[in-house]
């Protein structure tokens, strides 16, 4: 049944309610039986782009190819794609059996071929027994697989998934993460997921697209788009919370940076713009250094002003001289005491300011570094 | 001591209003009880002198005008149904789902109808109707009484529909299912039992209805609440009680059936 999924080509698309595009020119081309996340946070045109796919949305411009045929202005019925819907959608007054076996008889299967189609979908779901059942009857997670089952019944060749695991329980939703992979590799299917969750898009998908304002910011594999996010607003999307404000300047073939109290650092490697920009780091990549410790990267010395325990590492808040961070650390620090950030060179993004799209500098992990005013004196 | 007191009296005083209302609303009842089985029955005397059941032989006899009238009635209710539901499902389906412009306008337009003085309105459409040679007939009265019956039905249709999720809906149209066939197959499905409150409510109200048929009807068309008015208009408490209590069975069964159709979700949209 493998590799049933069909290419999608977007050219040009623009799309919106009314008057107002809220994506305008948008290009992609998804390859046959790939798993794509769009990834943004609410409002950044992921939903639109999926309503686009599917019909529900009108192009206003442009044109999109399922499989090779240009299905631009064809209504929803008329699309090879099947969504699962947010909602999930379920026909409260069918039972199971007749909500997945829909599609299938929309194209005039035989009442034998429905049912076993039907026994099939709820034997690979998990769900046999349940088909007599009213999906009211059913827990969330399995109304959750009833409307992927019926999404999946005519074996579509672009399957659409609307923020489908948002209204489950953290851990039905982290069954159903696997669940859902394993079935879309299994079936081949061409697969196209929202979602606002990061972790969900990296484990689900193999291809991630990071979207904001109906534009594509970043496009890659899960480790390529989290290692290199490219912007500013990719890396704190994709967890690199922590930010400070620098100058850049090339000294000496390093990367040398000013920041706000006036301190400086010296990176390893060519900056790749100079003048004003960010550095931003993930909270997990953060650790207290220790006092001798005088190795790679940023060093900050500052005192902890919160501290909580959710389970695992620990995670403070550091106010500095540069602005305040959170940090993941396992070693056991109190309020108010001095502590002393290390961020390895490899962890910092670097980005010039406003860099929606700016191009990022990412510095390869072994160099030195060299700090041209103790850290201490960053201590006000 | 004191507490104990209070409580008496708060219970006696819940148990007084009780029995008022009770009697408020069967009171009348029992009065028609008694003179549906009174052969002679007048003051000072507090209840019939003697007692019979030859009334009902006279309105059940199968030449009788009693049931001649009920299955008027009942045909006239049947047809005023029908032609309301022609209009309220893609009244209300519109209503709820389409961004029409002046859409509050258009669901007061529906309540006009109620808003003035029934007679004046009646005797007009009466004056029409005779210019258009409608008088007298079965459909003029159903026209009338669709009229009347369409702010419940379309209201309570327009809550219906808009009580049926639209995912369900487009979630049919994506699986490729045509704009007609998911209305027939999802949306009208579950707006079902909203829609068949509504049918219910328009049934009893032509069944009950009185002014139009008389204003519209009169003298050829001779429905059961037009029995109970010439009855009683010509003395006969017997017969005009007997109908009473015919016409409050259908409205009982009805009431209890509504009661079941029309969940929380659809009440709480009807008039939005």
């Amino acid at each position: 049944m493998a590799g049933t999924g069909a290419r999608v080509e977007i050219e040009g698309l623009s799309v919106g309610y009314g008057s107002s595009l809220i994506i305008d020119g948008l290009d992609l081309d998804i390859g046959a039986g790939s798993f794509v996340a769009l990834l943004g946070a609410s409002g950044c045109g992921k939903t639109t782009l999926l309503k686009a796919l599917s019909g529900l949305l009108p192009a206003a411009n442009g044109r999109i190819h399922i499989g090779g045929t240009d299905v631009t202005h064809a209504p929803p019925e008329r699309r090879p794609s099947t969504m699962v819907f947010q909602s999930y959608a379920l026909w409260p007054h069918m039972s199971v059996a007749a909500n997945i076996g829909y599609g299938l008889k929309l194209r005039r299967q035989s009442k034998p071929a429905i049912d076993a189609r039907v026994d099939e979908i709820l034997a690979l779901l998990g769900l046999q027994g349940y088909g007599d059942r009213r999906p009211t009857a059913l827990s969330g997670g399995q109304r959750q697989r009833v409307a992927l089952g019926r999404a999946i019944a005519i074996d579509p060749p672009l399957l659409l998934l609307d923020e489908p695991l948002s209204n489950l329980d953290a851990s039905v939703r982290q069954t159903m993460r696997s669940e859902i992979r394993a079935l879309q590799e299994r079936l081949g299917l061409t697969t196209v997921l929202v979602t606002h969750d990061q972790e969900e898009a990296m484990i689900m998908a193999d291809r991630i697209l990071v979207m904001d304002r109906g534009r594509i910011l970043r496009d890659g594999t899960p480790e390529d788009v989290w290692r290199r996010p490219m912007s500013a607003f990719v890396a704190r999307f994709l967890g690199a919370d922590n930010g400070i404000a620098a100058d850049f300047a090339d000294v000496d073939g390093g990367t040398e940076l000013t920041l706000i109290d006036g301190s400086r650092v010296v990176l390893p490697g060519r900056p790749a713009f100079e003048g004003p920009g960010e550095v931003r780091f993930r909270s997990a990549a953060v650790g207290f250094g220790g006092a001798g410790n005088g190795g790679d990267g940023l060093r900050l010395s500052g005192r902890v002003v919160s501290a909580l325990y959710p389970g695992g590492r620990h995670r403070y808040v550091v106010d500095t001289a540069v602005g305040s961070f959170t940090v993941e650390e396992s070693r056991r620090a109190s309020v108010g005491e001095a502590v002393v950030l290390a961020v390895p060179a490899d962890e910092l993004h670097l980005f010039p300011a406003d860099s929606a799209e700016g191009l990022a500098q990412h510095l390869p992990g072994g160099g030195h570094l060299r700090v041209s005013r103790p850290v201490t004196d960053c201590l006000a | 001591m004191r507490a104990a007191v209070v409580q008496v009296a708060t219970g006696a005083a819940r148990i007084g209003v009780i029995a008022v209302m009770a009697f408020a609303v069967f009171g009348p009842l029992a009065n028609l009880a008694l003179w549906a089985f009174a052969e002679r029955w007048y003051t000072p005397h507090a209840l019939p002198i003697s007692w019979s059941l030859r009334w009902w032989e006279i309105v059940f006899r199968p030449t009788g005008d009693a049931m001649a009238s009920l299955l008027t009635s009942v045909w006239i209710a049947l047809l005023t149904v029908i032609v309301a539901l022609l209009l309220s499902i893609p009244a209300g389906y519109a209503l709820a789902r389409l961004k029409l412009p002046f859409r509050t306008l258009i669901m007061v337009l529906f309540l006009l109808p109620q808003a003035f003085p029934s007679v004046s309105i009646y005797i007009n459409v009466a004056r029409v109707f005779y210019a258009l040679g409608l008088a007298g007939t079965i459909p003029a009265v159903v026209l009338v009484h669709a009229t009347h019956g369409l702010v419940y039905s379309v209201w309570i249709a327009t809550a219906a529909f808009a009580a049926v999720d639209r995912d369900t809906e487009l979630a049919a149209r994506d699986l490729g299912a045509s704009h007609f066939h998911a209305f027939l197959t999802i949306t009208l499905p579950q707006a079902a039992p909203g829609i068949t409150a509504s049918a219910i409510f328009v049934f009893l109200e032509s069944l009950d209805e009185f002014t139009g048929t008389f204003f519209v009807g009169v003298p050829q068309v001779t429905t059961l609440p037009l029995l109970l008015y010439n009855a009683g208009m010509g003395g006969n408490y017997q017969i005009a009680s007997i109908t009473a209590l015919i016409l409050l069975v259908p409205s009982i069964a009805f009431m209890l059936l509504v009661e079941r159709f029309l969940g929380a979700d659809v009440l709480s949209r009807i008039g939005r």
